[in-house]
């Protein structure tokens, strides 16, 4: 069995999951480092130098807002979900259960 | 510390321009409160390999920044043969590779020096030659993920040369060094079956000054093969070597013409232009174009590098 192609597959699979992981958890407003923790204790594994170029993305398409602020005498970045980010998601939300629901009636 | 800075500045080289600083701090952030986690957990503040490990699991600087850009090109034929990470790179070298050739061209086609098959011909070597550089260096990268872009110029002192480096570098430089050599006594080295044409005293007189720059690299490379940990040597190595470049360049500069015709013939007046073709691609092509500013760049460059190692070398005595 092909290795390579294993990964490319699990890592598309992985691309639509990890932007709903990402959207639900910046619901509470969060930085970088926690989100990323956060993320990890749930299971969903997302290296940083994959976390941050999203992050910056779905801030450039609108789903996202973030503001600099100090915290622990450092400069954080805090993200967290914009009204158009919640309706998306919402929607992204209802597509997931249903593609769920008929995975589940195939396998 | 220290490592981190250098590791974020390589980070910053290579991301696009405009948000670099927001960038740079939201991902300095990040490795600072990995560190703080770590030295938490461990109780007490990190060794140099401990932060290397984070900056290892982090990632090769290049492919961190290449995922900021929107437009993530690659060149597959099969398999990938120049990733995104490098393509960006790829075309910018192609883009300034043919500006300098249709420079050349626009130049040697006012002097009747070049026709059109050759122009062709030259533009295809540039094409081929760029993207076969880069091809191998992709190539490199994925077969020495760690050793290949993945060094921080500050880092330089962390990091031993690996044998492989050393061992090419050996081989490319012996190879130029016997050409080099040989080619005072025998010229068909250069000028091929043009027997005609030799080259002129001034051009001769650099002969030794140049053998004995390569005679530098020369011994650098050996001494690496047996004492890869030797990281300073490859720098003091580099500044000399590409300031006696930049004299020799100079001298060359002075001993214009390098090429004569050696006997007058039926022939002269073919291989008169002949001459001045080589000449004017020795000295237009290589002189006073980009081989100066190569070993301006180059010393600029290493000098930088030689500085931060220095004030790595202080600030490393200072906290044993």
């Amino acid at each position: 069995m092909d290795k390579d192609l294993f990964q490319n597959l699990r890592l598309e699979l992985r691309r639509g999951y990890l932007i709903i992981a990402v959207l639900a958890k910046v619901r509470i407003e969060q930085y970088g480092y926690t989100l990323r923790k956060s993320l990890n204790e749930i299971g969903v594994d997302i290296d940083e130098s994959s976390l941050y170029p999203m992050l910056r993305r779905l801030e450039s398409q609108g789903l996202l807002v973030s503001e600099w602020r100090e915290e622990d005498k450092r400069k954080k970045r805090f993200y967290r979900l914009s009204t158009d980010g919640e309706t998306i998601l919402n929607q992204l939300l209802i597509e997931w259960k249903n593609i769920n629901s008929s995975l589940e009636g195939i396998i | 510390m220290e490592i981190i800075d250098a590791y974020l500045k390589t980070i910053k080289l290579y991301l696009p321009m405009g948000n670099r600083e927001d960038i740079i701090n939201e991902l300095a952030d990040e490795l600072y409160s990995q560190k703080e986690e770590k030295e938490i957990k461990l109780g007490c503040s990190l060794n140099e390999t401990e932060l290397e490990s984070i900056l290892l699991k982090f990632g090769d600087p290049l492919e961190v920044a290449s995922k900021y850009r929107k437009n993530r090109f690659s060149i597959t034929f099969g398999r990938q043969l120049i990733s995104p990470e490098l393509f960006t790179y790829y075309i910018w070298i192609l883009l300034f590779n043919t500006l300098v050739t249709t420079v050349w061209i626009i130049f040697a086609f006012v002097n009747n020096a070049v026709n059109v098959p050759m122009i062709l011909l030259s533009v295809i070597i540039q094409f081929f030659t760029v993207t076969f550089v880069f091809i191998l260096i992709d190539l490199f990268r994925r077969k020495f993920p760690r050793d290949w872009f993945f060094i921080p110029s500050q880092m330089v002192p962390l990091i031993p040369i690996p044998y492989w480096k050393s061992i090419t570098g050996l081989i490319l430089w012996i190879v130029f060094g016997l050409w080099w050599m040989l080619l005072p006594r025998f010229q068909f080295l250069l000028f091929g079956s043009a027997e005609n044409l030799k080259l002129t005293a001034g051009f001769l007189s650099l002969n030794l000054p140049v053998l004995l720059l390569l005679s530098i690299g020369i011994v650098q490379r050996i001494t690496n093969i047996f004492q890869p940990n030797w990281t300073l040597l490859p720098l003091v190595t580099r500044v000399i070597a590409n300031l006696g470049g930049l004299l020799i360049i100079y001298f060359m500069y002075k001993a214009y013409p390098y090429v004569i015709i050696a006997n007058v013939s039926a022939n002269t007046l073919y291989y008169q232009n002949l001459a001045e073709v080589f000449n004017a691609i020795i000295y237009r092509g290589f002189v006073v174009t980009w081989l100066w500013i190569f070993f301006l760049a180059n010393l600029i460059a290493n000098a930088i590098t030689l500085y931060h190692y220095l004030k790595w070398l202080v600030y490393s005595k200072n906290i044993q």
